[in-house]
């Protein structure tokens, strides 16, 4: 049994202009000490897919498929058994630090609140948990650190407290959501080293569009576009041999490769095109990528990719 | 081209100016006639401030900002607007470039108008012609900002920017807030414009893979001071400064080199 096990998830939002397929038959799983890079442009669904993971996502969401954590088909529970797991079983370290602390509240309560509520101990107990860990992700001077504010941070420093958070119940899943994007060269390197250091006996689901992270952070890589996997395997191989043309495209457009821009742009959901979805920048496409929908194909074994070139 | 002779900025605050920031001491740096300069460093570090002051959008608390040849420093406000024109800047949020209330079209040529006497007819054609070098389809003339990708935007900041044609343009992490394809294609028609334009640039970000394939020479700050400026496959190849040792090899793990360059670094899982 896989701790995480995802299976044809699929959601879809009522809008007022009719319902928008965001996501489309995601297949996912993960054991405690594996680690999958989910990695894709905006509108590619990766941050919908963690949201949909931990129940977060907003009143007219529509979620199908399967999502299973340790056994429970998370769908099924009640909303305390959710918050339960949302705050001991799996974690998520959201994107933008600044919002996502209580501007109002020294950083101590902050990082406390999940012991306090989950594990029923006072704030004095869970303070003295949480030192040991404040201490291991580099603050400095924790007990005075307790007491500061969030604006008293720096944007690294804040990205180490809300690692912090959620480490404190100690949860098996971590999803982190773009935990480098906007950071410091130096800041992005420290924050790096915490992730690596800090998910070793976890399960660890990173959202990105930093490939470089996701080089460094994760076995597996998932290749998202228009809502859909298009590409997978281990990260190594992917990112050297892409399979896919949007991935060979997005390994060509970094910098270092001479930045080579895939031409066109994304769909946004609402507006795929028939067929497959990346036909219209596609560099090799035939007549039969406009009509007929590729689906996902297992190559050696260990690849999956999502294009008619491959059979 | 462009000179900056001992440039510092400090800001002071309190009821008796007591307290004193210095943001950017003691800088000077210049750019040759059609080089890209990149000036990198982290947040804080001085790079945005330091930016601004070349183009006199900020004041520097001491030195001077030379101007092909003129020291626009001591210029007053009205032979300074002369010059205006002939430098020009794009911002990392196309947002605060772009009024949400005017069409892409009368963004653009809002500068003309402002500085040219042109009819209307007249400053619209340059304007398609402008979007046609941003590549931007002309039906965009007469949508809002908001009807427009991040990318899209940029590019219409970009066009606003070239509007008059400028020699100097001082580009402030013009890409850092998009995507990594969209990224490639704003850079790319930076890289063109800049090229059949002879176009002096001042490239500013933090990302220094963008960086190294858009400067040909790079200036590194750290809390407001220069601390070496080399040409850039020089400053790559072998990094002087520890500072700037630590910054390229941070930059490089897990970094992902496609192709001939591949270095295979950084680990999995």
């Amino acid at each position: 049994m896989k701790l995480l096990d995802i299976s044809d998830l699929r959601v879809t939002f009522r809008s007022p202009a009719g319902n928008v397929r965001a996501l489309d038959s995601v297949d996912i799983s993960l054991d405690a000490g594996d680690s999958c890079a989910l990695v894709g442009e905006s509108g590619s669904g990766k941050t919908v897919l963690g949201m949909a993971i931990m129940r977060l996502l907003p009143s007219n969401a529509i979620v199908e498929g399967m999502v299973h954590f340790g056994g429970l088909d998370l769908a099924s529970l009640g909303d305390p058994e959710m918050r339960r797991i949302r705050c001991g079983e799996i974690g998520m370290i959201p994107q933008n630090s600044a919002m996502a602390l209580n501007p109002v509240l020294p950083i101590g309560r902050q990082v406390t609140e999940s012991l306090v509520l989950h594990l029923g101990i006072s704030q004095k107990e869970a303070e003295v948990t949480v030192l040991t860990l404040l201490h291991r992700m580099g603050i400095p001077d924790t007990d005075h650190a307790l007491k500061q504010y969030p604006h008293e941070f720096s944007g690294g420093m804040r990205e180490r407290v809300l690692v912090a958070m959620v480490l404190a119940c100690n949860p098996q899943l971590i999803i982190a959501d773009e935990p480098t994007s906007g950071l410091d060269i130096l800041v992005r390197h420290q924050m790096l080293g915490l992730l690596r250091e800090q998910s070793r006996d976890k399960a660890l689901l990173l959202i990105t569009h930093d490939l470089g992270s996701a080089h460094v952070l994760c076995r597996r890589i998932a290749v998202m576009y228009a809502g859909e996997i298009v590409e997978s395997g281990p990260t190594e191989k992917v990112l050297s041999m892409p399979m896919h043309p949007y991935t060979q495209g997005l390994l060509a457009s970094i910098p270092s490769a001479g930045l080579h821009p895939i031409p066109g742009m994304s769909p946004s959901p609402g507006t795929f095109p028939a067929g497959c979805r990346f036909c219209d920048r596609c560099h090799s496409v035939f007549d039969r990528c406009r009509v007929e929908h590729p689906p996902l194909k297992t190559i050696d074994g260990i690849r999956l990719v999502r294009c008619h070139r491959y059979g | 081209m462009i000179e900056l002779e001992g440039i510092s900025k400090s800001y002071t605050s309190g009821f008796f100016h007591k307290q004193r920031k210095t943001v950017v001491h003691n800088a000077s740096l210049a750019i040759g006639k059609g080089e890209t300069l990149g000036l990198v460093g982290e947040s804080g570090c001085g790079k945005t401030t330091l930016g601004r002051i070349t183009l006199r959008l900020i004041e520097p608390t001491v030195g001077k900002v030379w101007f092909d040849g003129t020291d626009i420093t001591s210029l007053s406000g009205k032979a300074l607007r002369k010059i205006r024109p002939r430098m020009q800047i794009v911002f990392q949020d196309p947002d605060t470039a772009l009024n949400p209330r005017m069409t892409i079209g009368d963004s653009i040529a809002e500068p003309i108008h402002i500085w040219e006497i042109n009819s209307h007819a007249e400053a619209d054609d340059r304007v398609l012609g402008l979007l046609e070098v941003v590549g931007l389809q002309p039906e965009l003339f007469s949508r809002r900002p908001f009807e427009l990708s991040g990318g899209q935007k940029q590019r219409a900041a970009l066009a606003r920017a070239l509007a008059l044609d400028p020699e100097f343009l001082v580009a402030d992490e013009p890409t850092s807030a998009l995507d990594l394809s969209v990224q490639a294609q704003v850079l790319s028609l930076l890289k063109e414009v800049q090229k059949s334009r002879n176009m002096t640039v001042l490239f500013i970000s933090h990302d220094l893979e963008v960086i190294r394939c858009m400067t040909d020479r790079v200036a590194v700050m750290r809390d407001g001071e220069i601390i070496e400026v080399r040409d850039t496959a020089a400053l790559f190849a072998s990094p002087g400064h520890p500072y700037t040792r630590q910054l390229v090899r941070a930059a490089y793990e897990g970094e992902v080199w496609y192709g001939k360059e591949r270095a295979g670094r950084g680990r999995v899982g």
